[in-house]
Order: structure tokens, then C-alpha cells, then sequence
């Protein structure tokens, strides 16, 4: 099946009542209908329950389909003005520290009327370097090139200038840093015919110009830019721009007087350092120099900006939970899913599963097995690829993950949701889920969700960006919170909400692996993206010096491990090593019969659970956690079972080594650790410590060790009688 | 200083001694693993190619069938298919690879008879 249906939804979440815009692209224009489902169960495993919706009454829409395209490629616009299109004149100083400098028609400046042929463009053009093209918008065009080498991510400082009444041209391209044999400064002077601009009355774009034959703009740019200047004619500015102000947001200022602010288009990355960074400050806030750059990419994006096909307002009786708008067409099948969330004033079930979207919009059209060589070495076995993967593989416009590089190398630190998202699916299976189902994120949270169904327990969905926008309260309604399979990235919100709700008496079921790891930043602007910065520990990419630091809030970026707050502080349990083949299974630890643990193990007397499943034949498996009292785990800490018999596979995350050694893996296995703790208010946190626990729950019509004890864990947390939490007299069986 | 081994010289130096039929043997009886130490090693190096030319699947029937596919190692440029079988089990694809990496980096091909 070749992919010609794709969309997304305006929103990530909505209320009963709430609206939802759907934007759709048919490819091949060909009709499609849409219809609103409940997403109960989107693992198609034949071994499991089967793929399982329920159609919502009353949505449905015939459409007529329309191909609509994405165009990716970030760059600073600065509104059209009189004082820019009475330019003939003009200077143009800028410094550039460019990534992919043998690409030609990169854009660092432009004034150009497309259709007219008037204004200017300063462009890195290839072989032929600085380029400085002018229009007279009466069919005269002139280009004059420098000719001189440009090394990539090296500093250049740009001083351009066109005289008008004489038609002297001057270039000039001064390195930063000097190296024997590299032939990289120059300067020309060149006097042409052309003898004005034409009044281009057009934005003064920065990184691009203003596209042909399309909306929005081409010729895109990779790498940084600091500090352009626009001079008229006396060499007075007309403009001068500080990136290194507001640079948590879209809006770039003009620090000249004239105040000709502009606005970013597409999410450069911001909060880059600049030509004189020198190590003296890591923090781009309160920094008195360098961090004076944005780096634009050309395949950054924000927003495809589509148009809508067909809006929903949410129904006011429908229930919370997760849902997708599927699209049929003749060929192909797309699914659009969103959150329904509970009604503000409206009852509440007991049971809150916060869905981890956040995380599903890290791992957004991931390319990792695509571009990494490493893949099928982590994996054990070759990669498979489906028809999403083989869209994404030849689009790249769609955008990648945060595990992706852009075009240029450098680590994508933006991932938005306004796009399609072609893993974000049910029915989707990925190379990351090992063997068997092989589910990741949405479609392996589809396994909780079904179980829950199947056992009756009543149900409320949040996705992440509503924790994140309205912390406690939006937890506060609830007995107990459940997690996705693999809620790895939180904002500090987020993860604040959660330690709240669970001091206030709170139960939390951490039902996965390598949870509450990465921190992120949502856009403050709203648009629902996340920023990541991996600084210390890189995953796909690391941060350079000095970039560590969240663009959107100011925050040091990475692991909460290395910023104070280990996933342990929270849950008891964090993430010590994967592996991507087989999963393995619990031994129970004396611990397990603990007085206080016996509502956890009612009706089971396995010793050994969960030696079946879905995700890769085991409870447990791909991410592992376990207890680490130095890094937070509580005293009071239950280890009830821990796994074992992992395959040589499983490796133990960088951050646990400090050296490495011979026969390490052999030495030190990885393992994954089920824990139970109560919480001083009356609460308590269950945790599996592993990606694929859900994966078992349906073994067995349902009926197995590992649904047991969720099963049980599930009633008592959802019980409103306190626990009590007596330190044990002497710590046995505990951490 | 000596300069380090290509990756090509690493793999036609290393990973086919005389135990190499046995670990061959054993992949082809259980080719999803997990394989002892030997074989992994085997495996590892067989699957340490860059990524142009590398082999994946290409999944033509959800949890069904599966084609050989190569990568391009260009963004941009998807996996193809590359021949004609289709594979109703993955432990059939992972043994035609493992044959065909074998083959490449032998120069010969794996005698099944002789196994």
C-alpha cells in the first residue's frame, strides 16, 4: 500500500463541546471519508485480541481529497516597509557561520520582488560562493560573486554594500579564524549597469527569500546567523538585529531605534551561541555576550499550515479517552488520533491515564533506523519497514524527531504536532518495539487502554500538554493517576503536577519504562511543540557547548537524572538499560511477601511473572528501571520482583557507566525492578519498570499473573482508604 | 602509527575461524536468537555495514509478508525492494540475509547441503 492519506488535527486534546479542525492531504486528490472512533485496541498481532475501534454515531464526512504540501525551512521575515522599498543604496553587514556551505541557493539576505525582478539577494550560491544578486525590477539583473571558499561551521563576517549612482558593488568575506592554505578572505569590487532596486515592496527576509511560485518562501539557508545590519545610503541603519534578545520566542528585535521587529517563520533554533562565545557563560539568560545567533535549517518546521478539510465539535455526553478521526480513501487509510478529555465541570472517573503525547511527539517521524547504521545492531534483527516508513523515508519534509539530525547534521530540538505524524498511529508498528507486536508509544499505550476496557474500570485521558498547562488541578479530580508504556519526556510542569498530586495522597500507576527522563519545554507561544536539548547525554545527537539551555523557558535542558530530579525522586524507578529483541520476565523478591505488598499479589502464587506478552514474549523488556536509592529512590521502598535472563542485547544506558570494561554486560546484566511505595499523605506509587509489561496483559484471554496484579493494584489505588506508610522497623527487602 | 583496519579488513580477518559452520548452523536453526557468543559476534560484524546498500524488510502484509529491502543511505531516497520472494515468516528473511552477507563477505556462498 503506497500512503496517500495523511493529516492532523489543530488541537491534541479537546472537551466535550470543544472543536476540532482536521487538515488532510489526499495526494492523489482522490475522495476519502472520515469517521470518528474510539481507539480501544491498535495492536493487528494476530497472537493478541486483534485491532479494536468503536465508530462514534453521528461523525462522519464525505470529502472531496486535495493534495496539500509541506513546506519546510525556517527563516526571519521583518514586515515590509517604505524605509526598506526606498532603498537603492544600501549596506548589509552580517555575521554567518554556515553548515552546509557547498549547497547552492542558500539565502542569507534578501529584498526581492519575485515577480518584478527587483531588490537584492545575498546568497552563498555553491562554487561561486558570496553571491550578491541586484534587480532593477525593469528586467535588469546582476549577480556578482566573491568566488572565495566557505568552510563549513566556521565564522565569517559579511560586509556588503551597493552604491546606486555609481553601480559599485562591493563584497566582502573576512574569516573569523585563519588557517594556513585555505584561501578564505576576500573582497571584490565590481561597478555595474544597474542603477536602483526597483522598490521592491516586499519583507526583508533573513536565511530565505520570498518564494516564486509558491506562498511562503525558498532558497533556505543552514547554519547561524548574528547581527545583520541594513545600512542606507549615508550608512546609516535602517535595521539592526540582536538575536540574543527575547530569544524564547518568535519575535526578533531591532535594536537600531526604528523599531522594525521581526517575527521567525518555521522555529529556527534559538538561544544559539555566537561568534565570541568563549565558554566564560553557559546560560544564554543573563549572558552579557555570545549568544547573539539563531540557526535556521532548511527542513525546520512548525507549522504545515494546512488548510482544513472538516471540523467536529467534541459531543457534550461523549466519554474522555483517546480518539481518531479515520480517513478511507480508495488506496489508503489514515488515522488522526486526539484526546477527549473529561468536561471541566463534569463528572470524573476515579481513574485518570494520562496519555504520554508529549512523548509520542519526541519519537515524531523518527528516522533512526533510516539514517543510524546502528539500528539493526540495536535491534538484533533487521529493520522492518511499513508503508508510513517508507512515506517518511522519501519525505523528509514532514519533518523529523527529536531522536533526528536536520539536514545539515545538527540535532532537531523542536518537534511539533501541527504535521503528520505517521507513527503516531494505531494499527503503526515500529522498529523499536522488538519482536512480536513490535508497538511503540501510542499503539503500545493501546494495550492499557484495552485491558482497562476489558476489565470495566471507568476511565478519564488528559494528554501531556493539558498537565502541562494546568499542573495539579489537573490531577486533582482523581484517586489515582496511570501512566502511558514509555512517558520518557516532561516538562518541569508536568513533573511537578505529578510529585503534587502523589503528596496529596495521590496514587500513581507507572505502568512502563524509562519514564520522567528527558526534560522538555512546550512552546510558550502555545503552538503545542516541545524543545529538547540533550546536553551531557546525547541521544541521535548531542548538544554543542554551551547550548544546553531550553530556548522556550530558559531551562537547562537533558536528563532530570543530571538536573536533581531522577525518575526515582517520583516513582522509585528509573531508566538503567534496553535492548530491542526479546523481553524476559519477573522473579518475585521476599519483599513480595510483605504484609504491605499483599493486596498486590492477591490470588497470584507465580514466583516467576509475566514470561509471556505480546512485546517481545516477556513482561519485561526494551526499557528497563530500577530502585537507586543515591538517585532518590524512597526509603521505604518495596522491590517485589526484579527481571532477569535478559539477552546480551540489554546494555546499560551511558549515564550508569563511568568506565567502560571488558565483558561489562556480563558483568553487570541490566534488569528491571518492580516496586511498590506508600507516600506520607496516604498515597502510593506502584511502578513495573519496563516498556513492555502491557504488552502482557492480554495473555491468556486476559487471565495471567502480570493483569493480576495490575488488576489488584488498580482496585486498591482506586480505593479512597489511606495507606499507611510505617517505615519498616528494620529495612529488609528493601532498598 | 599503524593506521586502524578498514571495516573490510576487519571482516574478512575476523569472523569466519574454524567454529565459523557451527555458529552458521546454529543461526539457521533459530535465526531471531538470542545467539550464543560466537554467532552474535558473527552476526554483529555481518551487520555492521554503513547504511547505503544495507539490508532491511520491507513489510508488503502486516505480521504476514515481507520482501528484502536495501537502503539508500540518502536522505531523502526510501528503502527498495530488492528481488522478488516474498518471506511469510521473519525468521525466513533474517536466514536469506544472513546468506546473502555471508556470500559478500565470504566470496562464496553458504553450502546449505554441506551444513
Amino acid at each position: 500500500m503506497t500512503k496517500t492519506l495523511m493529516g492532523y488535527a489543530d488541537v491534541i486534546s479537546a472537551p466535550p463541546g470543544g472543536r476540532i479542525a482536521f487538515k488532510v492531504s489526499s495526494d492523489d486528490a482522490k475522495p476519502y471519508r472520515a469517521q470518528i472512533v474510539r481507539l480501544i485496541h491498535g495492536d493487528t498481532n494476530p497472537q493478541g485480541p486483534g485491532y479494536h475501534e468503536q465508530v462514534v454515531a453521528g461523525a462522519e464526512w464525505s470529502l472531496a481529497g486535495r493534495p496539500q504540501a509541506v513546506r519546510p525551512g525556517s527563516c526571519l521575515v521583518i514586515p515590509a516597509t517604505s524605509a526598506f522599498s526606498q532603498l537603492n543604496s544600501f549596506g548589509l553587514n552580517l555575521l554567518i557561520w554556515p553548515t552546509t556551505p557547498a549547497k547552492p541557493d542558500q539565502v542569507l539576505s534578501s529584498l526581492w520582488a519575485p515577480d518584478r525582478r527587483a531588490g537584492f539577494i545575498l546568497a552563498l550560491s555553491g562554487a561561486d560562493g558570496l553571491t550578491l544578486t541586484l534587480g532593477d525590477g525593469s528586467g535588469g539583473v546582476v549577480s556578482v560573486s566573491l568566488g572565495a571558499p566557505v568552510l563549513a561551521r566556521a565564522w565569517y563576517r559579511l560586509d556588503v554594500s551597493f552604491d546606486a549612482p555609481s553601480g559599485r558593488v562591493d563584497l566582502r568575506q573576512t574569516p573569523l579564524a585563519r588557517h594556513p592554505g585555505v584561501d578564505d578572505e576576500g573582497g571584490v569590487s565590481r561597478l555595474v549597469e544597474l542603477r536602483g532596486l526597483g522598490r521592491p515592496d516586499e519583507p526583508l527576509v533573513f536565511a530565505a527569500r520570498v518564494a516564486t511560485d509558491a506562498p511562503g518562501f525558498q532558497g533556505f539557508y543552514n547554519g547561524k546567523i548574528e547581527a545583520p545590519r541594513l545600512l542606507d545610503a549615508a550608512g546609516v541603519a535602517v535595521g539592526a538585529w540582536d538575536f540574543a534578545l527575547g530569544a524564547e520566542g518568535q519575535i526578533v528585535h531591532d535594536v537600531s531605534g526604528h523599531e522594525r521587529h521581526g517575527r521567525l517563520w518555521q522555529g529556527p533554533s534559538r538561544a544559539m551561541t555566537g561568534h565570541d562565545w568563549n565558554g566564560a557563560d553557559y546560560h544564554w539568560q543573563g549572558a552579557k555576550a555570545g549568544y547573539g545567533a539563531i540557526h535556521f535549517h532548511d527542513d525546520d518546521l512548525l507549522d504545515a499550515g494546512w488548510e482544513t478539510d472538516f471540523s467536529w465539535a467534541v459531543p457534550t455526553d461523549l466519554r474522555s479517552g483517546l480518539y481518531a478521526a479515520r480517513l478511507t480513501g480508495a488506496a489508503d487509510e489514515d488515522y488522526i488520533p486526539f484526546v477527549v478529555r473529561p468536561a471541566k465541570d463534569g463528572p470524573r472517573a476515579r481513574l485518570l491515564f494520562l496519555v504520554p503525547t508529549a512523548s509520542y511527539q519526541a519519537y515524531a517521524n523518527e528516522h533512526l533506523a533510516l539514517d543510524a547504521a546502528i539500528a539493526e545492531l540495536v535491534h538484533d534483527h533487521l529493520p522492518v519497514f511499513g508503508p508510513n516508513d517508507l512515506y517518511l523515508a522519501q519525505h523528509r519534509e514532514l519533518g523529523g524527531s527529536l531522536y533526528d539530525r536536520h539536514s545539515d547534521g545538527s540535532g532537531v530540538f523542536y518537534s511539533s504536532r501541527l504535521r503528520p505524524i505517521l507513527n503516531m498511529r494505531p494499527k503503526y508498528q515500529s522498529w523499536l518495539g522488538g519482536t512480536g507486536s513490535a508497538l511503540w508509544q501510542l499503539n503500545a499505550d493501546t494495550h492499557l487502554l484495552a485491558w482497562l476496557e476489558q476489565i470495566g474500570v471507568a476511565f478519564d485521558c488528559i494528554a501531556d500538554e493539558d498537565l502541562d498547562a494546568e499542573g495539579v488541578e489537573a490531577l486533582a479530580p482523581y484517586a489515582c493517576v496511570m501512566t502511558g508504556t514509555h512517558p520518557e519526556y516532561w516538562s518541569t510542569a508536568m513533573r511537578d503536577a505529578l510529585d503534587a498530586f502523589r503528596d496529596r495522597a495521590g496514587r500513581i500507576m507507572y505502568m512502563g519504562g524509562n519514564g520522567l527522563y528527558w526534560r522538555i519545554a512546550y512552546d510558550p507561544a502555545g503552538s503545542g511543540a516541545i524543545e529538547v536539548r540533550r546536553c551531557e547525554v546525547g541521544n541521535g545527537w548531542i548538544t554543542a557547548p554551551g547550548e544546553a539551555y531550553h530556548a522556550w523557558g530558559g531551562e537547562y535542558g537533558g536528563l532530570w537524572r543530571r538536573i536533581g530530579r531522577a525518575p526515582q525522586t517520583s516513582v522509585g524507578v528509573g531508566f538503567v538499560g534496553e535492548g530491542f529483541d526479546r523481553s524476559s520476565y519477573y522473579r518475585r523478591l521476599p519483599a513480595s511477601h510483605d504484609p504491605r505488598a499483599a493486596f498486590v499479589f492477591e490470588g497470584v502464587d507465580d514466583e516467576v511473572l509475566g514470561d509471556f506478552g505480546l512485546i517481545g514474549g516477556g513482561a519485561a523488556g526494551l526499557e528497563l528501571d530500577r530502585t537507586d536509592p543515591a538517585l532518590g529512590t524512597p526509603p521505604n521502598t518495596l522491590i517485589l520482583a526484579r527481571s532477569e535472563g535478559h539477552t546480551a542485547n540489554y546494555l546499560q544506558t551511558v549515564e550508569e557507566l563511568l568506565i567502560n570494561y571488558v565483558n561489562q554486560t556480563e558483568i553487570s546484566p541490566v534488569f528491571g525492578e518492580m516496586t511498590l511505595f506508600e507516600t506520607a499523605s496516604g498515597g502510593a506509587v506502584f511502578s513495573t519498570g519496563s516498556i513492555a509489561w502491557a504488552g502482557s496483559l492480554s495473555y491468556n484471554n486476559y487471565d495471567n499473573n502480570i493483569a493480576r496484579v495490575s488488576g489488584n493494584v488498580l482496585r486498591r489505588f482506586l480505593d479512597s482508604v489511606p495507606f499507611s506508610a510505617p517505615l519498616p522497623a528494620r529495612i529488609k527487602e528493601t532498598i | 602509527m599503524a593506521s586502524a583496519p578498514t571495516k573490510a579488513e576487519h571482516r574478512a580477518a575476523s569472523p569466519f575461524g574454524a567454529a565459523s559452520l557451527d555458529a552458521v548452523r546454529a543461526f539457521r536453526a533459530d535465526p531471531l536468537g538470542p545467539h550464543g557468543p560466537e554467532l552474535a559476534r558473527i552476526v554483529s560484524l555481518l551487520r555492521c555495514g554503513d547504511v547505503a546498500g544495507k539490508y532491511c524488510l520491507i513489510c508488503v502484509k502486516p505480521h504476514a509478508e515481507w520482501m528484502i529491502g536495501r537502503m539508500s543511505g540518502q536522505r531523502g531516497v526510501p528503502p527498495v525492494i530488492d528481488g522478488n520472494r516474498v518471506f511469510t515468516s521473519l525468521e525466513a528473511a533474517e536466514w536469506a540475509v544472513f546468506k546473502l552477507r555471508w556470500q559478500a563477505a565470504c566470496g562464496t556462498a553458504i553450502d546449505e547441503d554441506a551444513l
